[in-house]
């Protein structure tokens, strides 16, 4: 018997990766609001794993298993108010993949908070795609105080018809100085990591006075042949 | 390790470091985090 000839056997069906992972966010949703534990730990694989950056915990810390997730995750909701969790738009759309090693569907979605703005990664087990085996949330921004980029970076109109007044520099040299205040945030080393510290800083309207290491003095931090 | 991007023992001592990519992920966090202290918003 040739090829052509076998008989056409219908593949299952299978749910395309954008509707399962609405439907996981929705029962998320439901289960946040209602504050149920059992429902949390029931969206998570056993051996699932949940990293939340700020959202939840105010903090960074991994956690492991679904029944650890759920508690963490239900005691922090009363003061997180997590909500409106939907498929990020303009973001990678929710695929198949392979992570670790395990078959996925994953898919960036975002929500809101009591204070803020989030996205989340969330990567569903492939054979049983009711229960995540991977969970990322962060907190994105601050409602009221986001970052100072694109159309609300500053413009400078404040001052530039300004004739004989101040000009950036001007204020520039003032601020620095720091001679009528102090500092909101010190920043000790001009490397990489101090910069990048200092600018996020900067973006969210905390002031901040960004030095370079005393044990480099001499040499302002590891960009400052580039920065000259 | 540990102690690095979020809040220590010692009220208001932060460590950062690490790779370049580590910085630019992580600064965003340490500024939110400093932010929501300053505002008021950060409640434990």
């Amino acid at each position: 018997m040739s090829v052509a000839n076998q008989p056409i056997v219908a593949e299952p069906a299978v749910q395309p990766a954008t509707v399962l992972v609405e439907q996981w966010l929705a029962r998320l949703d439901v289960a946040l609001h209602g504050a149920s534990q059992a429902s949390v730990a029931s969206l998570f694989a056993p051996d699932g794993h949940w990293r939340d950056l700020l959202a939840f915990t105010w903090s960074i810390t991994p956690c492991q298993g679904a029944d650890a997730i759920a508690a963490l995750m239900v005691s922090k909701q009363a003061s997180t108010k997590a909500r409106g969790f939907a498929i990020a738009k303009g973001r990678t759309p929710p695929r198949r993949a392979q992570r670790a090693g395990v078959d996925v569907i994953e898919g960036i979605f975002r929500y809101e908070t009591g204070i803020g703005r989030g996205f989340g990664v969330v990567r569903l087990l492939a054979t049983d795609p009711t229960r995540a085996f991977q969970l990322m949330t962060n907190l994105h921004e601050l409602r009221g105080f986001e970052e100072r980029t694109g159309k609300r970076r500053p413009t400078g109109e404040a001052y530039s018809r300004n004739f004989g007044g101040t000009n950036w520099k001007d204020q520039r040299i003032s601020s620095e100085r720091y001679a009528d205040r102090e500092p909101t945030a010190l920043v000790v080393g001009g490397g990489q990591a101090g910069l990048t510290v200092a600018a996020a800083l900067g973006h969210l309207g905390v002031d901040t006075l960004a030095k370079p290491s005393p044990q480099k003095s001499g040499r302002s931090g590891a960009w400052a042949g580039m920065a000259r | 390790m540990n102690n690095m991007w979020k809040r220590t023992a010692q009220e208001g001592l932060w460590f950062v470091g690490g790779s370049f990519s580590n910085c630019r992920i992580f600064s965003r966090y340490v500024a939110l985090q400093i932010k929501a202290i300053e505002e008021g918003l950060m409640q434990d």
